[in-house]
């Protein structure tokens, strides 16, 4: 087999499975950290890593590409998120002759372009949400508010991880939902550029995920539904989509095909669309990367995307799948956030004191988390993701609830009890939910059995009392002993 | 002999420590506790049952707790819960600061406006995401540091009040 060097641009979870698919693969790989991630997982899990500076390095283009250099890596991986959808990246990596393990530089360019993405994919033949086709004027003009169908979305042509998005729910609110809009696109994405998008209501999100060689060969690796979300942040994303008849599959599929296709996609890309009430469902964008939720498909495909990824960038044919391949059983992921549900979603920060991660049956963990790490602000607030597979989805939801309950991440809040709230409610179990679900999902407080908080106030008050006193208790060891315990009580007693 | 007053949620326990002889609301406990390590890892027996805790302390009188159903028990939904629990709540002082480091998004007060409890002061954005800063208590805003399109370090004086 061929060889390569891969550098891993990115870091936390995504960084750690991509060098463990390069691991697996034999493929000498290169990590890079920033000064805040010196200590970070992904920095282990490389055979070489690179030190870049501060903290927003991972935007750096020239850094990246002087790891490269340094390193004498052959290839580079974005990840998603900080370079993953920059075409500008893509190029300048191809310019140096390495690969760039991604779409074409092209592709990136006008999936970025969200309107050029929507004229392309019409012209395609895909189905598109009404909307305008022409960036909205500075100056809007005087009619136009009043024709507009409500509730309409404002986006922002560069958009993209859900920023850069306002409803106008009349044409009174219009003008300061396009001000918000540009605002926050400015600021996010160097570029105030907005269109106009129907918002479709009580909508599902589903995604297909694509596979292409470039050369006009692509293959389509099932769906998945990500209709949990938060603040159009994904939540609990799972694959198959269940509610989709096979017939209904089929067209979904086929026009993510139709697109790849028409793009002679290259690389791994997902096709995201929405699903009304009807059964209608429409293009909504291509994402040109590996995404969060990939391994959902994994667990129900029995296929390494990421290892299909790098197979494919080192020049391999296409691998000739079954003339079908068919999703088995069910998959779930949950991810597990930095972020205190009880206050308001606010990011928590901490020392991870204590960390207990979920094993067992059917149970996959994702996770850049050790004890002793640090979590700040500096990035964002995904820790780990655990993925769960059942036979069904019922089994894959109960699954998912043990999973969870084992999960223990001592020393800051983490979402792991509202996931387990949504997940638990009767909405969720029956599939019946939109992305707009957790808008007015109302969450049943954890409680304890009486008896229980009771003995528990005690524990917490007799921690609190040996931490006051410096009289702590002996710890259950191989070296601990009765004697200890006895001497200890009778401490206690005096005290 | 300590007493301690533990509150979870609004629920309040007057907890009595006296070596062996420990009571809650004046009842005896019955429950037993091991540390597993140094670090905050115990074993509570409950009745039959035996409960994984881990318990720290990283703000003075507050106590993070997590109670796990291990293998040794059947975990029901009531079986895991995350609390906070403080003895003798202290008021910070009329000042809202920043949480965390992050942009200003809003401020939908003024100086010299009466607030209430829990109405927002500033909207601070953060990782993606929009956090509402609310009014601790009734008061008067007497200054306000910040305004929308600010960036914050964390622990920023925001705004203040009388």
């Amino acid at each position: 087999m061929k060889k390569m060097k891969v550098l891993v641009a990115n870091r936390g979870e995504i960084a750690v499975r991509i060098l463990r698919a390069c691991q697996e693969m034999g493929l000498p790989s290169v990590a890079v950290f920033t000064d805040v991630d010196e200590a970070a997982l992904h920095v282990r899990y490389a055979n070489e890593a690179i030190a870049i500076g501060e903290k927003q390095k991972y935007l750096d283009i020239a850094a990246i590409l002087e790891a490269a250099r340094q390193s004498g890596a052959t290839a580079i991986h974005p990840g998603y998120g900080f370079l993953a959808e920059n075409a500008e990246f893509a190029r300048r990596v191809e310019e140096q002759g390495l690969t760039f393990i991604g779409p074409r530089p092209e592709t990136v360019a006008m999936m970025g372009d969200k309107l050029a993405a929507r004229r392309f994919s019409r012209n395609a033949g895909l189905p598109v949400i009404a909307g305008t086709d022409e960036p909205l004027p500075l100056e809007l003009p005087l009619d136009m508010a009043e024709k507009v169908q409500y509730p309409v979305l404002v986006k922002a042509a560069a958009g993209g991880g859900g920023r850069g998005i306002r409803l106008a729910l009349s044409a009174a609110e219009l003008p300061a939902m396009i001000e918000a809009a540009r605002r926050e696109a400015k600021a996010a994405f160097s570029d105030d550029t907005v269109f106009l998008e129907s918002l479709v209501q009580q909508a599902r999100h589903i995604e297909v995920q694509i596979l292409g060689d470039g050369e006009g060969n692509v293959i389509c690796l099932g769906e998945r539904e990500c209709s949990i979300q938060r603040r159009r942040q994904k939540l609990i994303e799972e694959a198959p989509a269940h509610a989709l008849k096979p017939e209904l599959r089929r067209q979904v599929h086929e026009a993510a095909l139709k697109l790849g296709k028409a793009l002679k996609y290259r690389s791994l890309g997902t096709v995201e669309f929405l699903l009304d009430k009807k059964n209608h469902f429409y293009f909504i964008e291509v994402n040109p990367r590996i995404q969060v939720e990939h391994p959902v498909t994994e667990m129900v495909m029995g296929v390494d995307i990421v290892k299909e990824q790098l197979l494919l960038a080192l020049g391999e044919s296409m691998r000739t799948f079954p003339e079908e391949i068919r999703p088995r059983g069910a998959a779930i992921e949950a991810r597990i956030l930095a972020e205190d549900s009880q206050a308001g979603f606010l990011p928590s920060t901490g020392q991870v004191l204590y960390l207990k991660e979920p094993g067992g049956p059917g149970v996959r963990i994702d996770s850049a988390l050790y004890q002793g790490m640090n979590v700040g602000t500096e990035y964002d607030s995904l820790l780990a993701k655990v993925i769960v597979w059942g036979e069904n989805r019922a089994v894959a939801i109960q699954r998912l609830r043990r999973a969870l309950h084992e999960y223990q991440i001592g020393g800051l809040s983490t979402d792991i009890d509202f996931i387990l709230q949504i997940i638990e409610s009767r909405k969720f179990m029956s599939g019946d939910v939109t992305t707009t679900y957790l808008e007015t999902f109302q969450p049943k407080p954890a409680s304890t059995e009486p008896a229980l908080e009771r003995d528990l106030a005690w524990a917490a008050a007799l921690f609190a009392h040996q931490q006051r006193s410096g009289n702590v208790m002996p710890e259950i060891s191989q070296a601990s002993s009765n004697w200890q315990m006895t001497a200890w009580k009778e401490q206690m007693n005096r005290s | 002999m300590s007493l301690y007053t533990v509150t979870i949620e609004d629920r309040i326990y007057k907890v009595n420590i006296s070596g062996e002889h420990c009571t809650v609301n004046g009842e005896a406990v019955d429950a037993t506790m091991l540390p597993l390590n140094r670090n905050g890892l115990h074993v509570l027996h409950h009745g039959k049952q035996a409960y994984e805790l881990f318990m720290s302390s990283q703000e003075a009188d507050t106590y993070q707790m997590l109670l796990f159903g291990g293998h040794r028990i059947v975990t029901q939904i009531s079986s895991r819960m995350k609390k906070h629990f403080k003895a003798g709540e202290t008021c910070n002082a009329g000042n809202l600061t920043a949480p965390m480091h992050g942009l200003v998004v809003d401020v939908p007060i003024h100086e010299g406006d009466c607030v209430e409890k829990g109405q927002t002061l500033v909207v601070l954005e953060s990782m993606k995401m929009q956090m509402q800063l609310r009014s601790p208590r009734p008061g008067k805003v007497s200054k306000v540091t910040v305004q929308s399109g600010s960036q914050v370090e964390k622990g920023a004086l925001l705004v203040q009040f009388d």
